[in-house]
């Protein structure tokens, strides 16, 4: 009976006809059971056999539930188990899909207020490009002073403790130049520049507007000219040694040569028109030359740290 | 930091730490390591060295000399020895990355009992990280039991899984994603295994090791009375004379032998049918219990859980694997939905 069973379907199959309800079906009425019975053996409704049979698969448990009870069902029908489960998963498989979309568009599924951790190995490999960078800004962009160009306010912070004159922002360059019509173009867009004296970048238009202000040119050669060595009389060499320190000279002109903080271990030469008017933030750490004499700061200096002395007078 | 760098060459695992056996799930790759929680350690005057792993310590388990003893670090589901598990791990987790140039630091999620307490789960936490992983989630056997199992655990419907390993058997009510019941007692394989033991030794006067009580419950273990009589022949050593005999066992004996840790398990379903809430039971009695992990492939064991609660009760398909696939879709679903849902810890 079995094989007669098993050479029906298998024609079936060639057909393509067959379908797990069919085969449910004539294998239950072989055995002479009711739908009730079938179900009864494993504790099931005899309705759920009635839609397996009728392969109607609306409303009906998952694919796990249904290949437990195929499984319990097949020895009881002596049917072939994984022709079954291949039945099944045929049937199933549109079925499945369907009830995926549907599950997707439901109102009630969570939404996800997190954002979604994916992109991590992303975010490495935009910290392993982002490290060289770094290493290269911090490494030269202080030297060149391109940092400070880019970011003219934050020089005036540093050295303010104590001395609330220096707070505001520095002043509009009309107010330092005496002679403001020299430099309409360049002196606008630039405002804070004077300290930033090494930047190469900044120095090339102006020395090739070769009109601008004389007094501005001896500060912008510094470091840059080492054949300067011997000091020229009239010039004031600012040395810092051990921590850093805020430093304003301002030459007899009225013209500002520092402005800035000089690092630990720095060493800055100016020249202008005497008399200077210095400013020291942390007079401890710095030590004046003029004329080739060391200068003695001490008696100059505030309870604050600060030291403000005029030399060449 | 070093750890997250690593983490890039590493992929997530879910481990399913079980008493009889580890099992490790790849995502993308599936089961990539089923072996034993067996460990062979060597005592040379005091220093302990680790001899071997899995299958081939577990070879060694009752054959071995007196330097070296192949132990099982987890017991009832939870650790035991805890370096001895964390070097077991460590071990599992390089086996899995074996490939890899890099010294792997994953995400892995394990599956812990839900009887484990706090105690217990931080051991199983430290074991892991130890064992260099990145993160450590922990998450409840019957979730990821069901969810490997198949079951849509996040529709508004009741699903009632039975997971029987090898220390412990869980039960767990399941509804939209979360766990409605769960209970666990410490009755599984091992126990099975103990049950076969005393049997014999009280009706036989025979001693058999471990190894041989687990070879006849998987030849001829059943929890069900059948009209086929199976048998199998073993040889232990007799009590009174001594020397090592063999003898026949059938396999209503072995039932007779399994009667105890069998009610055991039935008693757990059972109440935890009578603690569901009503909705939920109705859905469970509509479409059936699910029973995973390796012991509910002990012959007609979901014929007895059948007949006891008059409810449907089928297999899961590779229910050994359950846990540790079910683990796998939970990790899967951790970058989508967050690490909130399934009861993660």
């Amino acid at each position: 009976m079995k094989k007669d069973l098993e050479q029906d379907m298998a024609q079936d199959s060639v057909r393509g006809e067959v379908t797990l309800g069919r085969m449910l079906r004539e294998a239950r009425e072989r055995k002479g059971l009711t739908p009730a019975e079938l179900a009864g053996r494993i504790n099931l409704d005899a309705r759920l056999v009635e839609s397996l049979e009728r392969d109607a698969y609306e409303g009906l448990p998952d694919a796990v539930f249904l290949r437990g009870y195929l499984r319990r069902w097949a020895p009881m029908l002596e049917l072939d188990e994984s022709r079954l489960l291949a039945a099944l998963d045929r049937a199933e498989g549109p079925k499945r899909s369907e009830r995926a979309s549907a599950r997707n568009v439901l109102p009630g599924t969570p939404v996800q207020m997190d954002r979604p951790r994916r992109s991590l190995p992303w975010g490495w490999l935009l910290l392993i490009l982002a490290l060289p960078a770094g290493y290269f800004a911090s490494t030269y962009l202080p030297e060149s002073g391109l940092l400070e160009r880019f970011l003219p306010g934050q020089e005036s912070i540093t050295p303010v403790s104590g001395e609330p004159r220096l707070l505001p922002l520095p002043p509009p360059p009309s107010l330092g130049d005496p002679p403001p019509p020299l430099t309409p173009p360049l002196a606008e867009p630039m405002p804070p520049v004077e300290s930033n004296a090494t930047s190469p970048a900044q120095s090339a238009p102006l020395v090739s507007s070769a009109e601008a202000p004389v007094a501005r040119l001896p500060a912008l050669e510094s470091p840059a000219e080492p054949e300067q060595d011997s000091v020229a009389p009239g010039a004031v060499v600012l040395r810092t040694s051990g921590a850093e320190s805020w430093v304003e000279v301002t030459d007899g002109t009225g013209k500002r040569l520092v402005y800035d903080t000089l690092k630990a271990g720095a060493e800055k030469r100016v020249e202008g028109k005497p008399p200077y008017d210095i400013f020291l933030g942390n007079a401890s750490a710095v030590e004046i030359m003029y004329e080739g004499k060391t200068v003695d700061t001490r008696s100059h200096r505030r309870a604050s740290g600060t030291a403000r002395l005029s030399l060449g007078k | 930091m070093f750890k997250q760098i690593r983490g890039i060459f590493s992929t997530d695992l879910s481990i399913d730490l079980g008493t009889a056996n580890t099992l490790i799930y790849v995502k993308g790759k599936g089961i990539v390591l089923d072996e034993p929680s067996v460990v062979a350690i060597r005592n040379d005057g005091g220093q302990r060295t680790i001899q071997a792993y899995g299958t081939e310590a577990k070879q060694m388990l009752g054959r071995t000399p007196q330097n070296i003893t192949a132990v099982r670090p987890m017991r009832d589901g939870v650790i035991a020895d805890f370096h001895v598990t964390e070097k077991m791990l460590q071990h599992f987790i390089r086996k899995v990355h074996a490939t890899h140039v890099f010294r792997p630091s994953p995400r892995v999620l394990v599956c812990v009992p839900v009887g484990a307490t706090q105690v217990e789960r931080r051991a199983i936490r430290e074991s892991v990280l130890g064992a260099g992983a990145r993160k450590a989630y922990l998450i409840d056997e019957p979730m990821a039991a069901a969810m490997g199992a198949g079951i849509n655990v996040d529709e508004a419907r009741g699903s009632m899984v039975v997971d029987i390993g090898g220390g412990t058997s869980e039960v767990g009510v399941i509804s939209l994603d979360g766990i409605v019941y769960s209970a666990s007692v410490r009755i599984g394989g091992d126990k099975f295994d103990e049950a076969i033991m005393a049997y014999v030794r009280r009706n036989y006067g025979m001693l058999i090791g471990e190894a041989t009580a687990e070879r006849i419950k998987k030849e001829i273990g059943c929890a069900y009375p059948s009209k086929e009589l199976l048998e199998i022949e073993v040889r232990g050593r007799n009590l009174s004379e001594g020397v090592p005999r063999s003898f026949t066992l059938n396999s209503n004996e072995i039932l007779e032998a399994l009667q105890e840790p069998l009610f055991g398990i039935v008693q757990a379903v059972r109440n935890a049918l009578e603690q569901t809430p009503p909705e939920l039971g109705a859905d469970i009695a509509d479409r059936g219990i699910v029973l995973t992990g390796g012991s509910s492939l002990l012959r007609d064991l979901d014929r007895l859980l059948m007949e006891e609660t008059g409810l449907p009760v089928l297999v899961a398909e590779d229910p050994l694997t359950c846990v540790a696939r079910g683990g796998g879709k939970v990790l899967d679903l951790i970058d989508e939905r967050g690490s909130r849902l399934f009861a993660l810890e």
